[in-house]
């Protein structure tokens, strides 16, 4: 599939999304309303913790607002654009509808990327958005162009750490039933990246930077952002590992869709 | 009994796809191990001795406690009846010869049943003999039974709430917003003696202190007996209260029901 065809198919699905959500008002209205609730929650409850203690170590409040803000935002673009991949998968296997996908004259990752795009996210960005805005006016801090392009890049490394967990949980679907539950394993694990690598000691915080690097979530982004860190070499390092992973990720999902036999392989 | 079958039916759906509970043995302590590490942090970043009058270890042993109780507690009640009514199950629900809320409650007992085996019994173990988990037995006893009202109340609770969508009819969006609010203000996040003193005065006059804070608070000893005592007889007035309403709401519910949705 040409990269023309495939966005055509992709600005196609987003406009029957955006149907969707036209349709059914209420209901995205009701989801919107509970990401942002969702949202606020985290920097309501790291806002009584300060008020009784000075907090996490090395983030004043303001700070921890940057990092709560790009939780939401690298999140919320994963919600937009990949999340409910491994669900979709699933349910199209179990459902022993995913050889009509095959049958389609599009390449399988493109057309199910192309088919699990969700507005509800971009709600989520916003929220993120503006929780980080406040949380950069409260900090004084005015990060410059370069600043805001580190974050920029970390935030896509972080979406794409996402990524490589769908299309791995996609993967394990071809092979074995509702595999999809695994995706809570991911989650769960993937709250570690919620909190400042700092609380978790030197060993933990390798892990979470260079064998699972849950800190691409939110800690690399917030602190380039906000200056705290400026280390290019960790930037490329970073950026490079995510690139690995992500190539790897898209070889097993292919390798896995090879193999795959119908009717949940 | 008459609620076995359904009893027995709960217990093996909880069993029926080995992954879903193997990612569930493996995922949901996780968050508890997070916020030990978190507090912990905390504690020695500040060098407080007592953070909302509780120590570090009392800390330690409340995110325990709220992780136990969530495992009793957790209740689905108010999505099964929005999902009964909005695919027209609810018709035949109703041929049952059970009420509906006992319908519910042996289908949520049996579920109860494979966590108490396969999360509940191990997690108290792993609790008490590597975390330091403990408390006297007079309120360990009190805790169990508040533990008990406190799911009986989220459950009439929930029934309650499950009435709005025979008018509502998006119902996972409405109790995903119910389930945030109400957690966050159950002391599930964070303990209701750290929020604002204001806001933490508000919150006692409401029923959300009941399911988490309070039986949290009776296991750990911050409640002398007779208030652990009248927290017990306020959760049941709280039970009473949420059935009167469920019943009520209910009957008027049903007048108006249609067969498919409203």
């Amino acid at each position: 599939m040409n990269f023309k065809r495939f966005i055509k198919l992709y600005f196609q699905n987003l406009s029957m999304e955006l149907s969707s959500v036209t349709t059914y008002r209420v209901a995205f209205f009701l989801n919107s309303l509970s990401l942002i609730i969702g949202a606020i929650t985290g920097p309501l409850a790291v806002l009584f913790i300060y008020n009784v203690s000075p907090g996490f170590n090395g983030w004043t409040f303001p700070e921890m607002l940057v990092f709560l803000g790009t939780i939401q935002i690298t999140f919320g673009l994963t919600h937009a654009l990949v999340l409910g991949f491994s669900w979709v998968t699933a349910d199209l296997i179990i459902n022993g509808r995913f050889d009509t996908v095959l049958l389609n004259p599009v390449n399988t990752l493109g057309y199910m990327l192309s088919r699990v795009i969700d507005f509800d996210g971009f709600v989520q960005m916003i929220t993120g958005l503006v929780i980080l805005i406040i949380g950069l006016f409260s900090s004084g801090y005015n990060p410059d162009f370069t600043n805001w392009l580190f974050f920029a890049f970390l935030v896509i490394d972080g979406f794409l750490l996402w990524f490589a967990f769908s299309l791995l949980i996609g993967s394990l679907c071809f092979k074995y039933e509702r595999s999809d539950e695994w995706f809570t394993i991911i989650f769960n694990l993937a709250k570690f990246g919620d909190y400042p690598l700092s609380i978790y000691g030197s060993l933990l915080s390798f892990v979470f930077t260079f064998i699972i690097p849950l800190g691409l979530i939110s800690y690399y982004p917030a602190n380039f952002l906000l200056g705290k860190l400026t280390d290019i070499g960790l930037f490329f390092e970073l950026t490079g590992l995510m690139l690995v992973i992500t190539f790897l990720a898209v070889k097993l999902y292919s390798k896995s869709l090879k193999n795959y036999s119908s009717a949940g392989g | 009994m008459k609620g076995y079958g359904f009893l027995i039916t709960g217990f093996k759906r909880y069993f029926a796809y080995k992954a879903q509970v193997l990612a569930k043995l493996i995922a949901s302590p996780a968050e508890l191990v997070i916020m030990i590490i978190v507090w912990m942090s905390i504690f020695n970043y500040s060098g407080l001795k007592e953070i909302g009058g509780f120590s570090l270890s009392e800390m330690i042993n409340y995110y325990i406690i709220i992780y136990i109780v969530g495992l009793i507690i957790s209740d689905k009640s108010d999505t099964r009846l929005g999902s009964n009514i909005q695919y027209g199950y609810l018709a035949m629900r109703l041929l049952n010869p059970l009420q509906i809320y006992q319908l519910y409650l042996n289908d949520e007992f049996g579920e109860k049943l494979g966590i108490l085996f396969t999360q509940l019994i191990p997690v108290v173990i792993i609790s008490v003999l590597f975390l330091g988990l403990n408390s006297s037995l007079i309120n360990a006893l009190l805790f169990v039974i508040s533990g008990v009202l406190a799911y009986f109340m989220i459950f009439f609770f929930n029934m309650t709430f499950g009435l709005l969508y025979f008018k509502v009819k998006e119902y996972r969006y409405t109790s995903r917003i119910k389930n945030m609010i109400s957690g966050f203000l159950s002391g599930k996040i964070l303990p209701l003696s750290v929020f604002p003193l204001w806001l933490s005065e508000v919150i006692k006059f409401l029923p959300f202190n009941y399911f988490f804070y309070a039986p949290a608070n009776i296991f750990l000893g911050k409640y002398s007996l007779g208030v652990s005592l009248i927290t017990l007889l306020i959760q049941f007035s709280w039970i009473i209260l949420f059935y009167a309403l469920f019943k009520i709401g209910w009957f008027k519910a049903l007048k108006e029901f249609e067969g498919v949705g409203i």
